[in-house]
């Protein structure tokens, strides 16, 4: 070995000659697992785009009945805890202790703030009747209260839209999920002052896990809920 | 070696501007600007908000350059996919449902 | 030819290596260690490859005759379905990456180990889990949707076990993943002092290509078999046109991966050959700079041509167009490839020993199948020869005449380093030869077959097409009977080869530097690179006194 024991670190694994070159390959690491997300999550948009260029309307139509505010109070959550996950990062830097698992519990709140509006609005989504092959229905709810005549049905493609709607979003919450598990975790070893203002390589990887996706669900809300009109 | 820490208020300020931009997109998409429109406005500004989470919550503006190959591969890679799938389905029929947009005309049909 | 000299073996003192240091079981399966993750890697493939040849030898069988005498058709449908997703997913994406790459990487960058050792060890066990549920979807029953797995047979009509089968590529494409990860990273930021970009092993290059392909086009596949089996499980989905969707968009998302694949199982054979070529004609490669540019070339272009497996499903003319012309583009860097190893051979000092057979072999096999490549790339031809046995033919000059052969060329290459053992030359020699004639016999009949129009996946055909058929069945049995050669001498060589001393081939590499076996963290010291890569024009001066033992 070339290096004797006292210049090298505990926290630096063997493979590694420095702190820097470890930190910098999980920063590298996790970006390129990032980038096989995007195009994990590409599929879908693409998918999405296609479906949508052969049925416009009837995907317009799908934007109308998704329910709007929940989108947007979710993005405006998820950008909020952001916002956290980035300062824990911050507090982690300063060796701020404290600090550091405060924002870490934020994130977590509003994560799972997240999380429970999600269901929620899954829950009017059943009881709109737009959950297909279980209660999918072109009438739906609002206009089976009319008198026929005046019923305007929804559009038989629009299930094809509540399959995209249900599968990424369902596929983006399950990604929220493992996040959450993973920032438990790192609460719990925070909790324990695991990490210092030296070390605290993995808060940032979690970082930048966590932002992604929220960046994906950057991306969800304009192309499942906002595309209502024109 | 200890990372740079960054000054509190950038975060805060590009906090606020995504908030800003998603109460923007959203008032947009309540006018019909025609499709192409509503479409581009609606996703580019969110390539704006992912561009700034990117920038300064993911630390990309600090980081190497070689760093912002990684996620740059991605993006380019899926418009590659995005772009060669849509030569076919632009350019087939279009089923009648739809809105006309310059459908191609079969040779046989001429 | 040169001859090979022995100098008397000096007596052995037990020197600790990465295989003999710990002999236990735990040792091996919670391994860290790069070098036993690359032969776990071996065997597992090999356990997979002895399967898919299984499945192989009862299609070639079926085939001797024109109805079905051995198996139904239903069953033949299974059993080229289980050779396919085997042998695409179960040996060839991981044969060279995995098992040479995972063993040489870091040897070759002057490396301790990868850039995240555990998650190398997780991807093993990522492979081994989606092998178990492919295992079990066989045991079953099997599958019978083809390795294509094209809907709407697989996602609504297939009877068969498709769910399980999916789930199993699907994780073993995670194990994909996490490899590319690991070698991207380790290639960017682990290289010893004074490796640049440009001093590196081609082998390098053509690995670090295949990461650059494995990371991005893997997660497409993943989506795309998780979204056939939802829409399997919840009959909703979006491949089926009763709902609006569009069972070619299924195909655009497959191929989006998988023609990537083909690339993903070529280039590291090709980062071998570059290896095989330069050792056995003495000579630095011609044009290093245009054979590491033409993998990078490779895994870009390679992304750009996939609808060209879809000619003739549905897909536009214009587009049909745009992939046809990108499909011609993609074969100029291979050609280069070929064109350079060519001009290295030329006025080398060429010595005929078993690795350089295989790479010969490549050579001239590769060539074949990438001409029929771009035969297949113009539209007009391949709407006569789509769907028949000229693509069979094809693909497999490519993929078991290249490939196979340079992974083999390969492993008999890096075998003394691995094992510290030499395999006996005249049996590598005669089994190289015999694999040759194997696969010519099996597989140019096929060109013709395709050509007179017998489709693929067939087990009944007109009885005029019987002659090629057996012609292709009786060197398939010489083929089988040339890969169990390997298994049994390699096997043997363990025990009583000859032991090899630290580069019994002379060849440059820092590989070759350390002991063979290496010891458990590669390099007593770091190495400092000082000079470009394959400085076969230096009469190589051996560094310290265990150089010179061979």
């Amino acid at each position: 070995m070339t290096r004797t024991a006292h210049e090298r670190p505990a926290y630096v694994a063997q493979q590694f000659e420095d702190f820097e070159q470890q930190t910098h390959s999980a920063t590298l690491g996790m970006w390129t697992f990032l980038s096989t997300e995007i195009l994990f999550f590409g599929v879908l948009f693409v998918s999405y785009m296609v479906c949508r260029t052969r049925w416009p309307d009837a995907f317009r139509q799908g934007s109308r009945d998704l329910i709007l505010w929940i989108g947007v109070v979710n993005t405006a959550v998820l950008l909020t805890s952001s916002l956290f996950m980035a300062l824990a990062v911050r507090a982690a830097g300063l060796g701020n202790q404290r600090g550091l698992i405060t924002f870490l519990s934020l994130t977590l709140l509003f994560g799972l703030m997240f999380l429970g509006f999600k269901g929620y609005e899954y829950s009017l989504d059943v009881r709109e009747q737009l959950v297909p092959n279980y209660n999918f229905s072109t009438l739906s709810p609002a206009e089976a209260a009319k008198p026929p005549a005046r019923r305007q049905l929804r559009p038989a493609k629009e299930c094809l839209f509540m399959v995209f709607y249900f599968i990424m979003t369902g596929f983006h919450a399950l990604h929220m999920l493992a996040g959450v598990g993973v920032l438990t975790v790192l609460l719990i070893m925070s909790a324990r002052g695991r990490f210092t203002a030296e070390c605290h390589n993995p808060i940032e990887i979690a970082g930048l896990y966590w932002h992604f996706v929220d960046v994906v669900w950057v991306f969800i809300l304009p192309a499942l809920y906002l595309l209502r009109n024109g | 070696m200890v990372r740079k820490v960054h000054p509190i208020g950038l975060y805060l300020i590009v906090y606020v501007v995504l908030l800003l931009l998603l109460v923007l997109t959203v008032w947009i998409s309540f006018f019909d600007l025609g499709r192409y429109a509503n479409n581009s406005i609606a996703m580019g500004i969110g390539c704006v908000k992912a561009f700034l989470i990117v920038l300064i919550f993911m630390h990309m503006k600090y980081e190497r350059w070689i760093t912002w190959y990684f996620p740059a591969a991605g993006v380019v890679w899926l418009c590659i996919m995005i772009g060669l799938t849509m030569t076919d389905y632009l350019t087939r029929n279009h089923p009648p449902q739809s809105s006309p947009k310059g459908e191609p005309v079969l040779l046989s049909e001429r | 030819m040169s001859t090979i000299t022995y100098l008397p073996a000096p007596r052995r003192v037990k020197q600790l290596n990465f295989l003999n240091h710990d002999y236990s079981l735990r040792s091996w399966l919670l391994t860290r260690d790069h070098k036993r993750i690359g032969i776990l890697y071996m065997v597992s493939i090999t356990f997979f490859f002895v399967l898919g040849g299984f499945a192989a030898m009862m299609m070639r069988l079926e085939l001797i005759y024109p109805t079905n005498w051995l198996v139904m058709s239903e069953t033949y449908n299974k059993l080229f379905t289980m050779h396919g997703v085997i042998m695409v997913w179960f040996f060839l994406i991981p044969s060279i990456p995995a098992v040479l790459g995972n063993f040489l990487l870091p040897l070759m960058l002057g490396a301790r180990d990868v850039a995240f050792p555990r998650l190398n060890l997780a991807s093993w066990y990522l492979y081994v889990l989606g092998g178990i549920f492919t295992l079990v979807a066989l045991l079953w029953g099997g599958v019978d949707t083809g390795w294509t797995f094209y809907t709407p047979l697989s996602s609504t009509y297939s009877n068969t076990h498709v769910v399980m089968v999916v789930t199993g590529v699907f994780i073993v494409g995670f194990s994909t993943i996490f490899t590319g990860i690991n070698f991207i990273v380790t290639t960017h930021r682990m290289r010893c002092p004074g490796m640049t970009w440009f001093r590196m092993p081609l082998f390098i290059w053509g690995i670090y290509a295949t990461s650059v392909i494995q990371v991005l086009a893997t997660p497409v596949l993943a989506m795309t078999l998780a979204l056939v089996a939802i829409e399997r499980i919840w009959r909703v989905g979006i491949f089926d046109p009763a709902l609006g969707g569009d069972p070619l968009l299924f195909q655009h998302l497959f191929w989006f991966y998988s023609h990537p694949a083909v690339y993903i199982m070529i280039l590291p054979g090709m980062a071998v050959e570059s290896e095989l070529i330069t050792c056995f004609s003495r000579k630095e490669p011609f044009g290093y700079i245009f054979i590491a540019f033409s993998s990078v070339a490779i895994a870009i272009l390679g992304f750009m041509v996939w609808a060209h497996h879809m000619f003739v499903a549905g897909i536009s003319v214009y587009s049909g167009l745009v992939f046809s012309m990108l499909s011609m583009i993609v074969a100029v860097p291979s050609a280069i490839k070929v064109f350079n190893w060519t001009a290295t051979l030329y006025k080398g000092s060429i010595s005929l020993q078993t690795p350089m057979l295989y790479a010969l072999g490549f050579i001239g096999l590769f060539t074949i199948g990438g001409l029929t490549g771009v035969m297949l790339a113009t539209l007009g031809l391949d709407v006569h020869v789509h769907d028949t046995y000229f693509v069979i033919a094809h693909f497999h000059y490519i993929m078991v005449g290249g490939m196979v052969m340079a992974y083999l060329g390969g492993v008999h290459f890096w075998w003394p380093k691995i094992t510290g053992r030499m395999y006996d030359e005249w049996w590598g020699k005669i089994s190289a030869i015999i694999i040759f004639i194997g696969f010519n016999l099996t597989f140019f009949p096929q060109f013709i077959l395709g050509y007179l129009g017998m489709p693929r996946r067939y087990p009944v055909y007109p009885p005029e097409f019987q002659v090629w058929n057996d012609f292709s069945s009786a060197g398939a049995s010489i083929l089988a009977v040339g890969y169990i050669l390997p298994l049994i001498y390699l096997t043997l060589s363990l025990r009583y080869g000859r032991r090899a001393g630290n580069n019994p081939f002379r060849a440059t590499g820092l590989e070759w530097t350390t002991t063979s076996p290496p010891p458990e963290h590669n390099f007593h010291e770091i190495p400092v690179v000082t000079h470009r890569a394959y400085a076969y024009h230096l009469e190589l001066k051996p560094q310290t006194e265990e150089d010179t033992r061979d």
